[in-house]
């Protein structure tokens, strides 16, 4: 009985694991874009947290990357990569149980995202910012897919392996390798953790890491929904065969190079840099190829761009990735780097690729699954086109926007007058000036979601009119696959082997991950050198790791690039003996507030103490949050006699004195600061135990540590 | 200190030998696909995604 019941089931397609995946990417999008328009609004009006430390800027921006990343996108790649690759090898999914284990282990990921973001626990790395116990079960979960997918490659009745089934492959392989590499660090608590790597190290590792979570999650993956899913809505094969296989080798080997243009003018060495650009921008060729291989599969069907909203979302997604993938290499140039990045036109940037690219490419694919696995028609064309149009109108207003505000910020910040001195000092002023922009770009996120509600209401509709969900039947292969098949050459023997076309893809991402990182990695001994930085004290530490938690980074870097106005405007540009300590480097990528790499003595303490409370208490039209809580929460003092010591293994020069004792000799310095604090008027007998204590500590040390001689040495 | 950090860094033979391999895979993909391609076989394949018997999408 079973036995005939497995054989039914294996006549037949999984579409339940498939919708399952597509209802999760509605459910966590919808999420993640109001997550979106709330740290949207907080830039607008600070208030718009509510003054509470979960909702605040720092602990939101986090969860609404990872949630757009990993639970919408993420979804979306996987229900498109069930239901095609079945339907693209002819055979139904490996096996249901690791089928229903990758679904389930994923939204679980997700959920413990979506608590712990908000709590403050964070790794600060950008797209990597989880937890090392949910690091693994997304290595565990990411194995069961792996396995769950080349099993079913493995098992395929169809000879050849189409072409968006070896963007699938470079997706599985090389996220595996990213999320391995990049999330390699010891446990420090049940929740927190130090990276191995520190400072430059670890910048490097993390942008070759955020860069390539890019290409293999954002893009590789979509491309290989974009192959399948355009001839299927269009009902025509794609452009060109041979231009997907000159696209996919030259895309996969290219991309992995170009992290480095995440730190250009950085104290990260000219050599790499000069790799990133030139990578960087020979990137540009593969993608467009891609991009016109997408758009002319429609050659002689041009109409159905008028007729049919599915091919407006698809063919605008592919336009939306030519446009990306200009402004991408555009500026990785140096020049053009100098004016944009820290600014909103990376912010700009990123939502052309996401929102277009990502979300209209899912939009179409969702709009021609539904129907089709439910064996219906779209409840209504027209409720289609409208969300099309006012998601259109949303992204516009969106890119626009901020790309108006990281020029104008950019030109600010640089502009010097002829005595050689700033003509916008006060970093306040050139906040203020693009904050009206701000409220424009959350009205174009607004009707995003607007036209998101509106796909909703409409595939509701369609799947109540329906008959409910049917499998569909496994149909018979275009050319059947045979064991022991000798007659092929080259290639076309190449797409039929997956063992070795799989080893080949990892080659090629491998070869320049390591050319670009090694050498870097290797001056890992630090030890060796006679002079080195003088660590933060523990409670120094202890403050560094309020700033983490917090997510001051998602607003302050902590990197002066060698550029006369940064020098100018913050002080000597940083070296990277600087941060040489630093686990995670907090170098970050975004400047909605002023650089603080050298802000240590800048103020006194007093000065901090309020601005935490309330930044506009000492700066006026400030647009940073009130952390009032940091007054009131007490220093964890316990634990830092494990940081410490897990530091002093990583080879941070800790006398061993200061490790046994770390909680002491944090209190000690807590309670100078307090006592100083106390005479200028703070009234508060508890102070040295207070949260903002220590993070006074920190910030008063940023840029102000001496070179010492290396206590390592000596032993 | 930092410079001799920066001497650690400098690696010029590994990104030439980097450059070097992409430039040849790449020339090899490419003369592979479009001398030694055979154009019956691209256009069998490219009909995979629209012959598993469904109607297309429904317009
Ligand atoms: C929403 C973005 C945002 C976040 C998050 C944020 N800040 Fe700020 N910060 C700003 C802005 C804008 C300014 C400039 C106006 C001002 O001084 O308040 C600023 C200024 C500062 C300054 C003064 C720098 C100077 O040179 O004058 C310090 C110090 C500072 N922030 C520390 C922090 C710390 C510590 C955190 C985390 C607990 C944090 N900020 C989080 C936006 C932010």
């Amino acid at each position: 009985m079973s036995l005939q019941m497995d054989e039914l089931k294996t006549q037949h397609y999984d579409d339940k694991t498939v919708v399952h995946f597509l209802w999760a990417t509605l459910f966590w999008g919808v999420i993640a874009f109001v997550v979106g328009l709330l740290a949207a609004l907080q830039l607008s009006y600070w208030g718009f947290n509510l003054n509470l430390e979960w909702l605040t800027f720092g602990r939101v921006r986090p969860l609404h990357t990872n949630a757009a990343i990993f639970a919408f996108a993420g979804n979306a790649i996987f229900a498109g990569i069930y239901h095609s690759t079945q339907r693209l090898c002819r055979v139904r999914m490996f096996s249901d149980a690791l089928s229903k284990i990758h679904f389930w282990g994923w939204q679980l990921i997700i959920v413990s995202a979506a608590i712990t973001l908000p709590l403050g626990f964070s790794q600060s790395k950008e797209y990597a910012e989880l937890e090392w116990p949910i690091d693994i079960a997304i290595t565990l979960v990411w194995v069961v897919f792996a396995i769950n997918f080349f099993m079913t490659l493995k098992n395929r009745k169809e000879k050849h392996m189409y072409v968006a089934l070896w963007f699938y492959i470079a997706t599985i392989i090389t996220v595996a390798v990213l999320h391995i590499f990049n999330s390699i660090e010891i446990p420090v608590g049940y929740l927190n953790s130090y990276p191995v790597y520190a400072g430059i190290q670890d910048a490097l590792v993390q942008w070759w890491y955020g860069h390539n979570a890019v290409a293999f999650f954002l893009t590789t993956p979509f491309l290989g929904l974009m192959y399948y899913y355009i001839p299927k809505a269009a009902n025509r094969p794609v452009y060109s065969y041979k231009l997907s296989i000159i696209h996919f080798w030259a895309l996969i080997f290219i991309y992995i190079w170009a992290g480095p243009h995440h730190l250009l003018n950085t104290a990260l060495p000219d050599w790499a840099q000069t790799l990133g650009v030139v990578f960087s921008v020979m990137l540009w060729a593969p993608s467009w190829g891609g991009m016109i291989n997408g758009i002319l599969t429609l050659r002689g069907a041009w109409d159905l761009l008028r007729t049919d909203p599915i091919i407006k979302f698809l063919i605008t997604a592919v336009t939306f990735y030519g446009m990306s993938t200009f402004e991408g290499p555009l500026l990785s140039i140096k020049a053009v780097s100098s004016l944009g990045h820290y600014t909103d036109w990376i912010v700009a940037h990123v939502h052309g690729g996401t929102l277009g690219w990502n979300g209209f490419l899912v939009f179409g694919m969702i709009y021609y699954l539904v129907p089709k696995l439910y064996q219906t028609d779209l409840y209504s064309k027209k409720l289609a086109t409208l969300h099309f149009w006012i998601g259109l109108a949303g992204i516009l207003i969106y890119y626009l926007s901020m790309w108006a505000a990281g020029i104008t910020q950019g030109l600010m910040w640089r502009a010097i007058n002829e005595a050689g001195q700033l003509v916008y000092p006060d970093f306040v002023e050139t906040v203020t000036a693009i904050v009206p922009l701000y409220w424009v770009r959350a009205l174009g996120g607004t009707l995003y979601i607007i036209g998101t509600i509106i796909m909703l209401y409409n595939l509701r509709q369609t799947v109540k009119a329906s008959k409910g969900l049917r499998e569909e039947k496994v149909t018979a292969p275009l050319t059947e696959r045979k064991k022991n098949d000798h007659e092929d050459k080259g290639h076309r023997k190449l797409e039929g082997m997956m063992v070795t076309f799989s080893i080949l893809s990892f080659i090629a991402i491998a070869v320049g991950s390591a050319i670009e990182i090694i050498p870097i990695l290797t001056v890992n001994d630090y030890a060796k050198y006679e002079k080195v930085i003088e660590p933060f004290s523990p409670l120094e530490i202890a403050g560094r790791d309020i700033y983490i938690r917090e997510g001051c980074y998602t607003c302050h870097s902590q990197m002066i690039r060698k550029l006369d106005f940064d020098v100018l405007r913050f002080g000597k540009a940083s070296t990277i003996e600087e941060s040489m300590y630093d686990r995670p480097f907090q170098w970050g990528s975004k400047r909605t507030g002023p650089d603080l790499a050298r802000v240590g003595k800048k103020y006194p303490h007093l000065w901090h103490y309020k601005h935490m409370e309330n930044p506009r208490s000492t700066v006026a039209g400030s647009i940073m949050p009130n952390y009032p809580w940091l007054l009131d929460k007490k220093t964890d003092f316990y634990s830092l006699r494990r940081k410490i010591y897990v530091l002093k293994s990583l080879g941070v020069p800790y006398a061993d004195e200061v490790v046994k004792n770390a909680d002491k000799v944090a209190e000690e310095q807590a309670k100078i600061i307090a006592d100083e604090l106390r005479a200028q008027g703070v009234n508060d007998d508890k102070l040295e135990q207070k949260e903002v204590v220590a993070l006074i500590a920190y910030l008063q040390e940023l840029g102000q540590k001496p070179l010492i001689r290396n206590i390592n040495l000596e032993k | 200190m930092k410079k001799e950090a920066l001497s650690a860094f400098t690696n010029p033979d590994m990104i030439l030998i980097g450059f070097l391999l992409f430039f040849f895979c790449f020339l090899g993909v490419l003369l592979w696909t479009v001398i030694v391609a055979d154009k019956n076989y691209f256009s069998k394949v490219k009909m995979i995604p629209l012959t598993d018997n469904d109607k297309g999408a429904k317009k």
